[in-house]
């Protein structure tokens, strides 16, 4: 499937498909698209964080995700528009392991290119690329 | 014209006939990716599963397609496992097209169709599935199309059109499907494209047996290629061939090489085909040098030019691009001495360290086997003879900035290099430096190496510490 931009994608996403990739007792708190880094978005105070300086990222979509006792969790999402290859995978490595939030989700607008594809077959080479700490893992999630 | 959903059929096809039928005999865990162009079906066997160490033991040290051949057993398996042992092949590297068609004159048709079975990179076991099709099933091969320069670029014509690699592709044994009716597809697009072709072929009334065993003399001599040597190629295709038969012969076809004892002179006849030319062999090879002289005059590779085409399209990153040299040379001196047989720097910006690992010198690929299958780019990589390990440069003009470390981040996760370096001729962005002294950690991959950001120009290279 095919979007005109990737902010129809991001809605689509949010409105029907994000709860199939979050713990069974957490829904969708808080969503925004920040205009400068973490850090300095004034709406990233409602994400429930302590801000600091690894905040100095901007993501293209972060959220909040709140279970039953109304704790807070992280997540970020990028969106892939041309084959996602290994330049993007690294961005989010970054941004990941830097906030090091419970979700970090690409939005594959488009395929996985090739050499990714190979790369990602082999289960050690997939962890070490999506892998970002603690078990945590970045999800590629096509819209179909 | 009927069209084929490749992608749906292969992804049903792998649930509803392949599994199934690899379950008949094995336990394991499967998962299959899928991409518009991609397709793959892994099979996870526990590691002391009795059904994984079958697959060892008729495999061995075969665990490639690069170096696999058709396993001993099978040539002396029962008629049944043969054909399923094919049915896998066709499966895997079975090409079915309408555009693999000759014109020979049938008695409804002049248009007969073949199949191919497509081989990549491993030489020996294009000669092993000719040999075994024909001494197990009596099945004539029409031809091969070698990825060979002197094959596949025999007048230079690729290479005169700046497509000098054009010829390094997939080998092709080419067979008319008639003789393959007693194998099946289990992937259903594929049968079902066979069928007709098999149809068409059956209907159109052919009646000659095509075979290119025993090989015709050779009359017509290749034009001398560049690349007769390349280093990518295996050691026994490393040289001139006016035939494509020449190479199976060079690679040991059984065959052939019966065929040439029966020689009056086998040397002469691996040069010509000629049976009975029992003339000396240096007086032939005068001649035969003679012919390819008139054919073409040798071309020397121009590098250098081929590196600045390549240039001149990026010509946004020029300045990025000047500044390759100099790192070159400050890398060469501060890790290697400038003692190349300790190590060397080579700007690699242009392609994949993988291609640039085809016109490497041999003892880089001896030593550096792993990076055939890098399939990235970073701008300099050090080759480190004495660790036998890889350091990475990226280059950079602008501040260094997160989206710039991510790039060379995933690079070193997939290469594992020892050293890499993020080098900028304007150092670190603020919001770089901010980030990094609350969590150095993002720089690390591997076992305890991590990215090294720096400052450099002309006087020299600054690391910051963090």
């Amino acid at each position: 499937m095919t979007f005109s931009n990737q902010s129809s994608a991001i809605e689509i996403f949010l409105n029907s498909h994000i709860q199939n990739f979050l713990d069974k007792d957490e829904r969708l708190d808080f969503h925004f698209q920040p205009s400068s880094t973490l850090l300095n978005d004034p709406r990233s105070s409602k994400l429930g964080l302590v801000l600091n300086s690894r905040f100095e990222v901007q993501p293209k979509l972060a959220f909040s995700v709140k279970n039953k006792v109304s704790q807070k969790s992280l997540g970020i999402l990028e969106v892939s528009t041309t084959p996602l290859g290994l330049k993007m995978i690294g961005s989010m490595q970054v941004l990941a392991r830097m906030i090091e939030p419970k979700y970090a989700f690409i939005l594959l607008c488009n395929q996985i290119s090739k050499e990714l594809t190979y790369l990602l077959a082999d289960p050690q080479m997939r962890t070490k690329l999506l892998g970002y700490g603690a078990g945590k893992e970045i999800q590629l999630i096509e819209l179909t | 014209m009927r069209i084929y959903d490749q992608i749906s059929e292969t992804r049903n096809s792998i649930s509803n006939n392949i599994l199934p039928f690899l379950r008949t005999s094995m336990n394991f865990v499967d998962n299959t990716i899928q991409t518009n162009a991609t397709t793959l079906l892994l099979l996870d066997f526990e590691p002391t599963s009795p059904h994984w160490e079958i697959v060892r033991q008729i495999f061995g040290n075969s665990y490639n397609f690069q170096k696999g051949l058709i396993p001993q057993v099978v040539w002396s398996s029962s008629k049944q496992k043969q054909v399923q042992f094919m049915n896998g092949v066709l499966d895997t590297i079975g090409l079915c097209s309408k555009g693999g068609w000759l014109p020979r004159n049938g008695k409804r048709s002049k248009i007969r169709q073949r199949i191919y079975i497509q081989v990549v990179r491993n030489w020996k076991l294009v000669v092993d599935i000719d040999n075994f099709l024909r001494e197990q099933f009596d099945i004539p091969i029409q031809t091969i199309d070698w990825g060979h320069p002197n094959i596949r670029d025999g007048n230079l014509v690729e290479h005169h059109a700046g497509n000098a690699s054009a010829y390094a592709r997939e080998h092709q044994l080419k067979i008319y499907p008639e003789y393959l009716s007693e194998f099946q597809f289990r992937l259903s697009h594929k049968q079902s494209l066979f069928k007709e072709l098999l149809d068409h072929n059956l209907e159109s009334g052919f009646s000659t047996k095509e075979d290119w065993f025993p090989p015709s003399k050779i009359k017509n001599y290749r034009a001398i290629h560049p690349d007769e040597t390349n280093p990518r190629m295996i050691a026994e295709v490393r040289k001139h061939f006016d035939a494509f038969w020449q190479i199976n012969l060079a690679l040991g076809c059984r065959y052939l090489v019966n065929l040439a004892s029966t020689a009056k002179n086998p040397e002469v006849f691996a040069l010509t085909g000629d049976l009975t030319d029992s003339r000396d062999t240096a007086k032939v090879i005068k001649e035969i040098d003679s012919n390819r002289k008139q054919v073409s005059k040798p071309i020397k590779v121009e590098r250098a030019n081929a590196k600045s085409n390549t240039s001149k399209s990026r010509r946004s990153d020029e300045l990025e691009l000047a500044t390759y040299p100099l790192l070159q040379k400050l890398f060469d001196e501060a890790i290697f001495q400038k003692d190349k047989n300790h190590g060397e720097f080579f700007i690699t910006n242009y392609s994949t360290i993988s291609a640039f690992m085809k016109d490497a010198p041999q003892s880089f690929i001896e030593l550096f086997e792993e990076c055939e299958d890098f399939k990235i780019r970073p701008d300099l990589v050090g080759f480190d003879k004495n660790r036998k390990k890889l350091i990475f440069i990226e280059s950079k003009v602008e501040p260094l900035d997160l989206d710039m470390l991510g790039q060379l981040l995933a690079y070193c996760l997939v290469a594992n290099p020892i050293d890499a370096y993020l080098v900028s001729t304007k150092g670190l962005s603020a919001r770089l430096v901010s980030a990094l002294s609350a969590n150095p950690k993002v720089l690390e991959y591997g076992d305890k190496s991590a990215v090294k950001l720096g400052k450099f120009s002309e006087v020299g290279l600054d690391l910051y510490d963090f």
